[in-house]
């Protein structure tokens, strides 16, 4: 009796043995894990204009980045004449930025004579407005030629964004530095807009 | 275990002598059968080199900020994986997502990538799992017979989740998930 009494405690020893080993040593499923990464930089970019759906007032058509006024002031009254252009820039910014239009000479200005008072009565200044349309913004850029200097407008863009820029720009029959309908001294008349985007 | 069996033995033997002394007549124990057992068992190995990321680097076209067609990354292997009995090999994954962009991505932009992982060596097919479909039923293959060898996963066909037009948000870390898993089948 004393010996069965061993021999059942010996027996329960072993299966214990057993059961501890089996989970420890084997297992009927094993799984790997590995990860896939990747990163997807700042990009913003931007490339060069082309004309837009709208028709081009009074502009000759786009050469290069250089868009020209065909006929800058009426032949009869040498008041300004209106003029129309739509311009798209394809363009992404993968992340919150900001775009900037910034004129050079806050409207069209003659050139050769910076500084130089034109004679009484005339006009050296045209100003102009550029509607921007990119994203979410819709925002309205006045060179409104009160001074020749650089003028520029911000606009946040708080997201991601594709597609195109779209530039409106307009010039207003008779618009200029003095007042309406003023004439315009001869001269070429020059400005330059420029469209960044860039980080907030 | 043998310290164990060695103690026994003692004691059945000091047992034996005590009973000699208090009697004279004879006694046994047994038969004493001794059986063992072999539980199925699976091993997906170790990943060689210990390195468990397939690193892509810049996923996109800076230029465009299109994803780039041609990602590529080394394979991994599953060294000395094994199973002990017919088994199945499972692969599973996620797709890579974007983990510091916040909400959904904004029009014209994506923030997932899909792709196709693949685990071969173990089954003929490969298991094969695509993170862009709904449905995938070559991510389980079935071993009828017992196996040890190397398993080799692969990442490949990345594509951006909502279709190609679209570009991907910037984020530092895109990041997807591969699990490979045998099992044993009884």
């Amino acid at each position: 009796m004393g010996a069965q009494r061993i021999l059942a405690g010996l027996a329960t020893a072993l299966a214990a043995a057993s059961v501890l080993a089996g989970p420890a040593a084997a297992s009927s499923a094993s799984a790997s894990e590995m990860s896939v990464t990747g990163s997807a930089p700042q990009v913003c970019a931007v490339q060069n204009p082309v004309v837009g759906a709208g028709a081009l007032v009074n502009f000759r058509s786009l050469n290069g980045t250089t868009l020209q006024i065909d006929r800058l002031a009426d032949p009869t009254t040498l008041a300004t004449s209106a003029a129309l252009a739509d311009i798209r820039f394809a363009a992404v910014c993968n992340y919150p930025h900001r775009i900037t239009l910034e004129s050079d000479n806050n409207g069209l200005w003659r050139g050769g004579s910076a500084g130089a008072a034109p004679p009484p009565g005339f006009a050296d200044g045209v100003p102009y407005t550029a509607t921007l349309v990119w994203g979410p913004v819709n925002s309205r850029f006045e060179a409104d030629a009160t001074g020749r200097r650089v003028r520029q407008s911000t606009v946040p863009v708080d997201e991601a964004t594709a597609g195109d820029i779209e530039i409106h720009l307009a010039i207003q029959a008779g618009a200029s530095n003095l007042r309406a309908n003023a004439p315009l001294i001869a001269g070429v008349y020059t400005d330059t807009l420029r469209v960044t985007v860039e980080p907030q | 275990m043998k310290t164990l069996l060695r103690a026994s033995i003692l004691a059945l033997a000091a047992l034996s002598a005590g009973a000699a002394q208090a009697a004279d007549d004879t006694d046994s124990v047994g038969p004493m059968p001794v059986t063992g057992d072999v539980p199925a068992m699976c091993s997906a190995g170790a990943v060689e080199g210990g390195d468990t990321v397939f690193a892509l680097g810049v996923i996109v076209d800076t230029a465009t900020g299109f994803l780039l067609s041609d990602l590529t990354a080394p394979p991994k292997t599953l060294a000395a994986s094994f199973c002990n009995t017919r088994s199945t090999i499972s692969i599973s994954a996620t797709p890579m997502t974007a983990q510091a962009f916040a909400g959904p991505a904004p029009q014209g932009f994506s923030n997932a990538v899909d792709y196709t992982a693949t685990a071969s060596g173990w089954t003929d097919p490969a298991a094969r799992y695509n993170t862009g479909e709904a449905a995938h039923p070559d991510a389980t293959q079935t071993r009828p017979t017992a196996f040890t060898g190397d398993i080799t996963v692969d990442v490949s066909a990345f594509t951006t989740v909502g279709g190609n037009t679209l570009r991907m948000v910037a984020d530092p870390l895109y990041q997807g998930l591969v699990t490979v898993t045998l099992a044993a089948v009884s």
